[in-house]
């Protein structure tokens, strides 16, 4: 069977190279569908709990889409040049088509209450001329509580600008642009940052396709490095190189047949799978050297020998390499199943290409006359290297044993410490303008983390109870003294701002009045002077929010914050608390829920514990299931899985003691260090299997198997480190540290293939190295 | 205050929408011919005379919860004396009673004031700025309403004109379509560009007008949706104003209009009388 396919494709290498062209046309053509997604609010699991009161909340209050420019100073932001800058920017920022309403230090809007009048005003209609102008301006704003650290910081030394984008525009990245620009007019000496989710999807999607255009070429030139130290020939690095070059081209176009989007996480698949897919090709040509080099047959024979070698152990390595990608399915991030799946896909087609399409151009080619040992082969192949090494094992393998064992403790030791976090602003890295820009809006305008409690009374008017503003003025209270919480905001802070005003700005009237009809009146002479409730109430004011800033803290912190506010809620909002508030001594039932992103995160630190333990068990199963089938043993699958479990141990042990957290990219490396990982390991045993069933001499079946696999394994394993390793360069901090982890786990894996098998193999002669596989 | 003025404007609006002009036998006519002829019905100072009207506003917000306003109307006008606007509130309860009033010298702005039974003291409302907002939280704005559908201000018109058949109820009525362009130094603070505006043919009252953003995306729609009659002409009995692109929208019904049967009191007009003004007395009027 085997055989008989191998020969067909021999025999038919124009109508394979046809058949490949015609689905590669195909494929490529869905390629400008594909779009790109970076909201990482819709990366959240849709259906979870948490998220829906987000949405659902979304849809009451309105999803609004915020910007702030933050204008930092090293003294003041209260003198005449940096104002003018300030009141320029609003006025600039206010002439772009897509901005409902900027709302800064200079235009916001100002209300004075005296005995006989109420005033409206713009807090700086003109610029000051005289310090003494300049001094009431300051007194002016910083004495308003709904502008104090809204606008302009508590200290003066710097300033906030709001933009608000109109209801509709759904394509932010084009406004932030214009935004940018107008920003980068203004700059210096005070430092001037655009903050806002708008801002950071912006800057998502920019480093998407500008990591695209970087990371292709590079990972490509590092596959020709690699490939061409392996094999030091034209066909050496263009066979590989173009099947991985295609099976990207497929996995790509197959996303844009089936209107997957590029997220920040599965944009890097074909970049990925390129390092992946090249050890098809490296150990097809490997063997294909090998079998040339033993020269007395003709070119179809050694082609046919080559297929029929190499399909079983090409079938069982990217099988396991796509169960270990498609482990990622049972993550709770969707962005992270699709790179899951989408990188499986392709490294079947890797595969499959690697075993129809090498072979069908390499019938058109003449045999290689002569041996042109790569400057790498040679040093694998030396004393140095492999060979060494093989006499070296035979040596000390139960040293080998203890010393692997003692790292494997070693490394589980420190497994405790390993952190569990959720930031997307460690994905995008700390020093990064967008979150320089976070920082400097927790540092100057109380947080740059919104969340909030909605309380919904389900009748008409129930929020003008005096009550229940009371109730909810307990709660602000009570979410203030809660570290990370910076400053809170609902109905009770605008109740008790007009009632001061409406009694002649006093301040001992900053209070809820105890008349219903009072707090009615006052509220419709807010909304009849344009006055924007926003989520601080529905129309009917059945329910309003009480918005929370907060500092960016851990996803630890946010899930400790999460349960101190809902046994708060549970204590002060449930049935028993909230009976008879309204003021005709009817009930009111106050439901109150969380219902921002905090409750989210939190929710999805816990899902990602989960989660990341069952792909590593299912990964890790389906990887020895696959081999045992395969191999026709469980001992092998067993053995197989060996090195495996010393690098998923080397890797999360090095992260714990390292205070690397196990976060949204962190947590793919399991399992994607499991199904390539395995690789290795397949292709040594497999090989060892053959070479010891001929004249069960374990030394020579080593030696042969290190010599020859093991140099095909040392390519795989290098183009894979740099391969990885070439993610370092991406924009993205998660990224970065994503490459590096693999990487290591790349280098990890085959040190254990090519020392702890061959010791266990040496010390103990399992049963299955006598029967044949699949 | 500016957002008050609109009371203003909404009397002037709602007068405006209650004019009639014939246009029998008159030759084809521009854009900015029809405009004019449409201001004209009601002009800057709309309805001359005393009008007492019943107004309700109900108002669906983008949440799809609902609010119900419904306020009295007293209005007087006279050449050569400034408009004066009051307005009661009349539901909901927690807000019966409420008053506004509004003084607009000819050529200035309005002078406001306020009077809270709850706090019973009257304030004046001072506004210096610029900023727009919705009349009572519903869709209608300042331009829509307290412009009193007055746009040539800010806008040019095309000269030229299309017609279409369009229905209100039952009846197909024949409209000019215009379409309106923001001036150039209009252009800041101005919020649609452009509009466009459904005239009926002969009586020139506006059954629909369509307001379109910065963008270029249809925002804003203004609708008749029933006609009337008053003082033998064709009015609006109700209308509806909706934000498409968010689906908040706000209905106004016309409960009742007429000429009060003694002149109106000028003590209805006086700040300082404002808080002696009691509701179930102005009801009666």
């Amino acid at each position: 069977m085997t055989r008989r396919f191998a020969g067909w494709v021999v025999d038919h290498p124009f109508w394979v190279m046809a058949l490949v062209l015609a689905l590669t046309v195909l494929l490529a053509s869905a390629i400008p569908k594909i779009r790109f997604e970076q909201d990482f609010e819709a990366f959240l699991p849709q259906d979870d709990p948490a998220t829906i009161a987000l949405h659902r909340a979304e849809e009451r209050y309105g999803d609004q889409k915020l910007f702030m420019v933050a204008v930092e100073t090293d003294d003041t932001i209260f003198k005449l040049e940096t104002l003018r800058k300030l009141k320029e920017m609003e006025e600039l920022f206010e002439q772009i088509p897509e901005v409902d309403e900027v709302r800064g230090p200079t235009n916001s809007q100002v209300i004075y209450g005296t005995e006989t009048a109420i005033t409206v005003a713009t807090a700086l209609p003109d610029l000051p001329q005289t310090p003494e102008e300049i001094a009431a301006y300051r007194e002016r704003v910083l004495g308003d509580r709904l502008l104090r650290g809204v606008v302009v910081s508590e200290d003066g030394k710097a300033a906030g600008i709001l933009i608000r984008l109109r209801t509709g525009e759904e394509e932010t990245v084009g406004v932030v642009n214009k935004v940018m620009e107008i920003v980068e007019r203004y700059q210096g000496p005070e430092r001037i940052y655009v903050g806002g989710m708008p801002r950071i999807n912006q800057f998502i999607a920019e480093s998407m396709r500008k990591d695209l255009m970087v990371l292709s070429p590079v990972m490509i030139l590092v596959i020709v490095i690699v490939l061409y130290l392996s094999f030091n020939s034209l066909r050496g690095v263009a066979l590989p190189l173009v099947t991985v070059v295609l099976s990207a081209i497929w996995e790509v176009g197959t996303m844009g047949w089936l209107g997957v989007p590029f997220t920040p996480f599965s944009f890097i698949a074909p970049v990925v799978l390129m390092a992946v897919g090249t050890a098809y090709g490296i150990h097809l040509l490997n063997r294909y050297y090998e079998e040339a080099h033993r020269g007395g047959r003709s070119r179809r024979e050694i082609l046919v020998e080559t297929v029929t070698a190499m399909l079983s152990p090409t079938a069982m390595a990217a099988l396991t390499t796509v169960a270990g990608f498609f482990a990622l399915l049972s993550s709770t991030l969707w962005p992270q199943r699709d790179f899951g799946v989408y990188t499986g896909i392709g490294v079947l087609y890797a595969g499959i290409l690697a075993l129809t399409l090498i072979p069908a151009i390499l019938a058109l080619l003449p045999l290689p006359t002569r041996e042109r040992q790569s400057l790498l082969a040679r040093w694998l192949q030396g004393r140095a290297g492999l060979s060494g090494l093989a006499r070296l094992i035979e040596r000390v393998a139960i040293v080998i044993l203890i010393g692997a064992g003692l790292i494997a403790i070693g490394w589980s030791v420190g497994l405790p410490r390993l952190r569990i976090e959720t930031s997307a602003k460690e994905f995008l890295g700390r020093d990064h303008p967008v979150t320089e820009a976070l920082d400097v809006l927790e540092r100057h305008f109380g947080g740059s983390l919104q969340t909030a409690i909605e309380i919904d009374l389900g009748v008409r008017d129930g929020l003008k109870e005096p009550e229940v503003l009371k109730k909810m003025l307990a709660l602000q209270e009570f979410l203030e003294t809660l570290p990370p919480v910076r400053r809170t905001l609902s109905l009770t802070n605008l109740v008790r701002e007009l009632n001061q005003k409406f009694h002649a700005d006093d301040p001992s009237y900053y209070v809820i009045p105890e008349d219903r009809r009072l707090i009615s009146q006052l509220l419709l002479l807010f909304t009849f002077q344009g006055g924007n409730l926003g989520q601080m109430a529905l129309t009917d004011f059945s329910a309003g929010e009480v918005l929370i800033s907060m500092e960016w803290v851990s996803s630890t912190e946010m899930s400790k914050l999460v349960a101190q506010i809902q046994r708060y809620l549970d204590e002060h909002f449930g049935p028993s608390a909230t009976a008879s508030l309204a003021s005709d001594g009817s009930a009111l039932v106050i439901r109150a829920e969380q219902v921002g992103t905090v409750p989210v995160y939190a929710r999805l630190m816990e899902q990602i514990k989960e989660s990341q333990i069952w792909s590593l068990l299912t990964s890790v199963s389906a990887s020895w299931f696959i081999v045992s089938l395969l191999m026709r043993s469980l001992v092998a699958g067993m053995l197989c899985i060996v090195p495996l479990v010393l690098t998923i141990l080397t890797e999360f042990g090095l992260m714990a003691y390292l205070n690397l957290p196990l976060d949204m990219s962190t947590m793919m490396i399991g399992s994607i260090a499991i199904g390539i990982g395995i690789d290795y390991a397949i292709h040594f045993v497999e090989r060892y299997r053959l070479e010891f069933a001929g004249d069960r001499d374990a030394r020579r079946a080593l030696a042969h198997t290190l010599a020859h696999t093991g140099a095909g394994i040392g390519y795989n394993a290098l183009a894979l480190t740099l391969g990885f390793g070439v993610l370092w360069i991406s924009t993205f901090k998660g990224l970065n540290t994503f490459g590096s982890l693999v990487a290591l786990t790349m280098v990890v894996s085959a040190l254990s293939a090519f020392t702890v098998i061959p010791a266990i193999l040496l010390l103990w002669k399992p049963k299955f190295l006598t029967r044949r596989s699949i | 205050m500016r957002t008050v003025t609109k009371l203003l404007g909404l009397g002037i609006g709602l007068a405006l929408l209650l004019g009639v002009w014939s246009l029998y036998g008159q030759p084809a006519l521009t854009g900015p011919q029809i405009l004019q002829r449409v201001e004209e019905k009601g002009g800057i100072g709309g309805l001359e005379g005393e009008l007492i009207s019943d107004v309700k506003f109900e108002i669906l917000g983008k949440d799809k919860k609902t609010a119900t306003n419904e306020f009295r109307f007293f209005s007087k006008r006279k050449k050569g004396e400034p408009d004066r606007l009051l307005v009661a509130f009349v539901k909901p309860d927690d807000v019966r009673g409420t008053l506004f009033l509004s003084i607009k010298p000819q050529g200035k702005e309005a002078d406001l004031w306020l009077y809270l039974p709850a706090l019973g003291a009257v304030k004046q409302l001072v506004n210096t700025q610029e900023r727009k907002g919705s009349f009572a939280g519903s869709n209608l704005s300042f331009e829509d309403l307290g412009g009193g559908f007055k746009y040539s201000e800010d806008y040019n018109v095309d000269e030229r004109v299309t017609e279409e058949k369009l229905k209100v109820g039952d009846k197909e009525y024949t409209a000019y379509v215009l379409t309106l362009r923001v001036k150039r130094e209009k252009e800041r603070t101005e919020d649609y560009p452009v509009r466009k505006m459904w005239v009926e043919k002969s009586e020139f009252v506006v059954l629909k007008g369509e307001a379109y953003n910065k963008t270029n995306k249809l925002e804003s729609v203004f609708e008749a949706l029933t006609l009337g009659r008053f003082e033998n002409e064709t009015v609006p009995d109700r209308v509806l104003i909706k934000n498409v692109l968010d689906g908040s929208q706000t209905t106004i019904s016309f409960l009742t209009r007429k000429r009060p049967s003694q002149p109106l009191s000028e003590s209805l007009f006086d700040p300082n009388n404002l808080k002696n003004l009691k509701l179930d007395d102005l009801l009666k009027l």
